[in-house]
């Protein structure tokens, strides 16, 4: 699979419908990678340090099975050729101190999921701006 | 000194009696004939002298055995004191025998004669006693004698029995119990004296009233009760030990302990009772408390019980309470993510293909939307009443002014939107929630603002005092009020008063408002008038914990 700019991780399939529409839709295409979970998007960033393409913006979901957004952000603070991504936590929870807890462990921002489809394509205008600046 | 016989005298004959005896005691002594002759004489001499003074008195014939001899002794008792030794027959006497003598007693005088014996005689008790026996049964020398000694044993009779009577009667007075002798009709013929100061009623009052002055009517009541049939005093009158309340002269019941026993005069024929009451009130007490005591304890022991009983409901309750608050969360929480699928899909249809839908399917896309927004605004609040808990909450001090002023700055485009007028007050400064404070009012001033009057300025004033340790914030609007019979259903759950098209909203905020207050140890509490407008009371303790 060829590296791209953005990598998205969430196991919400609607999700991840929803902002690949939102990204096409915009005329933005094939500049996000999609990971179902935590464990797949290490593995992901794993062969993207060996080929030496990573992405520019990585997108987590927080609420994930086997390992979750928090467990994934610290690894990747924790490995130094991935350490300088940015990263923005993209969950449903409006959750103070977790938001808190998330930007200080160095995500840049902490968006919580539209409630419309238009919120879609502002989140994905927004990460595509990140992402490409 | 022994006595051996004693003689009455009243006339001539007792002195010929009395000089005989003396004759014989001291024949029996030993004594010559002229010395008995002496002794008699002597005797019968004073015997006389004494009499003309006294109408009766006796002349006591004794023994005494001093130094291994026997003296013979008369002893004349009699009860005038103008006997002397130099009166004429005393010194007549005083040659005849070896010594007179004249002595006081307690109530009499006496003229003691006494005559040596010879030394040979011996004294024993048998000896006494065979002289005793020989005087008593002596025959009579005259038939005048024989009606005479049946007449003084008769006297010695009556003064036994007149004695054991005074000895009876004295006991009955003295004894600390009540004693009554009763007749067949249940009449008093003698209460003793506890009887009659206890009681502070004469025998004739006692009787006048049947016994119902001195004995409660309940105790007679239950003795009718229970020999219907019987008077009421045949159960006095039984042998029975029964218990009764006995008045006392305070007019104070006191238990007793009663019983008799049925006398019968030596015919059988006239039938009275002797009976007894004892004071058991310390007993009774006893009885009584040591009753309460057990009814005291089994009450406390069933209180305990219904103790444990209502801790283990309330226990149970807070389990299900936590667990409804737990689904409440969870459930809520869960039910927003397909509920924000369905918002953004139906955005996604609206936007994407709103050229390929007509009118009709862009309408139906809209009520959709609006529906699934409800449930969201559902969704949030259940999710916000579920998270107020007692352990979420942290008190501390709060500027009530400053979290109005807050929340109204929150509210600051509704208000603009509303037009309206809030004049604010000083609120004092409480022991609170800062963060749930603000909440509750930030709910009852957004009903405020919801619910105005269309075409009439809104207007909202709020304003605080403190009464008893309590802050009182006021908070009246001049909106369109409620009826005054729904003040206390508006703070349930999901309870609302108008249509969902008239005025949005989910029936919590209010209910979030009750929670936070009881969170508080405070209450809220409103009062509506239609058309004139609402007008709220939150109560809040200025310190935590303070009881």
């Amino acid at each position: 699979m060829k590296p791209r700019a953005i990598l998205f991780v969430d196991d919400d399939s609607d999700d991840r419908f929803l902002l690949n529409a939102a990204f096409n839709e915009l005329g933005y295409y094939d500049c996000v990678s999609y990971a179902e979970n935590g464990e797949k998007a290490l593995h992901y960033l794993q062969s993207a340090i060996n080929t030496n393409e990573l992405p520019r913006l990585i997108v987590l979901d927080l609420n994930m099975p086997k390992m979750n957004g928090t467990q994934v952000l610290k690894a990747i603070k924790q490995n130094d050729y991935l350490r300088d991504i940015e990263i923005i936590i993209f969950s449903t929870a409006i959750n103070d101190p977790q938001r808190k807890k998330c930007l200080s462990n160095g995500a840049v921002n902490y968006l919580v999921k539209p409630i419309d489809y238009t919120g879609f394509l502002e989140t994905a205008q927004a990460f595509y701006n990140i992402a490409f600046s | 000194m022994t006595e051996i016989t004693k003689i009455y005298l009243e006339n001539e004959m007792d002195l010929i009696l009395a000089h005989k005896r003396s004759m014989k005691l001291a024949d029996f002594n030993g004594l010559s004939l002229s010395a008995q002759t002496s002794f008699g004489t002597a005797v019968s001499e004073v015997c006389r002298h004494v009499m003309v003074k006294n109408s009766s008195i006796t002349v006591s014939l004794a023994i005494d055995h001093t130094k291994g001899r026997n003296i013979i002794i008369a002893q004349v008792l009699h009860t005038k004191k103008d006997i002397a030794v130099d009166d004429e027959a005393l010194v007549y006497a005083g040659k005849l025998v070896d010594a007179v003598v004249i002595s006081k007693l307690k109530n009499s005088y006496a003229v003691k004669l006494e005559q040596k014996t010879p030394a040979r005689q011996k004294f024993s008790i048998e000896q006494v006693d065979e002289w005793r026996y020989f005087f008593r049964n002596e025959k009579p020398f005259s038939p005048y004698e024989e009606v005479r000694m049946k007449n003084i044993q008769l006297k010695e009779l009556t003064e036994k029995l007149t004695q054991s009577e005074r000895q009876y009667k004295a006991l009955a007075e003295s004894l600390p119990l009540s004693i009554v002798t009763f007749d067949e009709k249940g009449e008093l013929v003698y209460a003793n004296k506890w009887m009659q100061e206890f009681s502070g009623q004469g025998i004739d009052k006692i009787n006048d009233s049947k016994w119902q002055s001195v004995i409660h009517e309940d105790d007679i009541a239950s003795i009718k009760h229970r020999q219907e049939e019987q008077n009421n005093f045949e159960v006095l009158q039984s042998n029975a030990v029964n218990e009764y309340r006995v008045k006392n002269r305070e007019g104070n019941y006191v238990w007793h302990l009663g019983s008799s026993v049925e006398v019968e005069d030596e015919n059988n024929a006239s039938k009275y009772w002797v009976g007894y009451l004892v004071d058991i009130q310390a007993q009774k007490l006893v009885e009584e408390t040591l009753k309460d005591n057990a009814a005291l304890k089994e009450a406390h022991e069933q209180l305990a019980h219904y103790q444990l009983a209502l801790e283990e409901r309330i226990q149970e309750l807070n389990n299900s309470n936590f667990e409804l608050e737990q689904f409440a969360y969870i459930a809520s929480h869960d039910l927003q993510e397909p509920l924000r699928k369905l918002l953004v899909y139906n955005d996604y249809l609206q936007k994407k293909y709103a050229a390929q839908l007509d009118a009709d399917a862009l309408f139906v896309i809209s009520k959709m939307n609006a529906a699934c927004m409800r449930m969201r605004n559902l969704i949030t609040d259940v999710l916000n009443f579920s998270k107020i808990r007692k352990t979420e909450i942290r008190f501390s001090q709060t500027d009530l002014t400053l979290v109005v002023k807050n929340v109204l700055e929150g509210l600051d485009q509704r208000i603009k939107a509303a037009d309206a007028v809030i004049t604010i007050g000083e609120l004092p400064v409480i022991e609170a929630s800062g963060l749930h404070v603000a909440q509750l009012f930030e709910n009852i001033l957004s009903n405020a603002l919801k619910y105005k009057k269309e075409n009439v300025r809104c207007e909202i004033t709020i304003s605080g005092e403190i009464i008893d340790g309590n802050a009182l914030i006021h908070i009246r609007d001049n909106g369109i009020g409620f009826e005054d019979r729904y003040g206390e259903k508006i703070f349930g759950l999901f309870q609302r008063l108008h249509d969902k098209e008239e005025f949005e909203g989910t029936g919590i905020g209010l209910a979030i408002c009750r929670k936070i207050t009881d969170l508080h140890s405070g209450t809220v509490t409103a009062a509506g008038n239609p058309g004139v407008g609402a007008h709220f009371t939150v109560s809040l303790p200025i310190v935590q914990g303070a009881k």
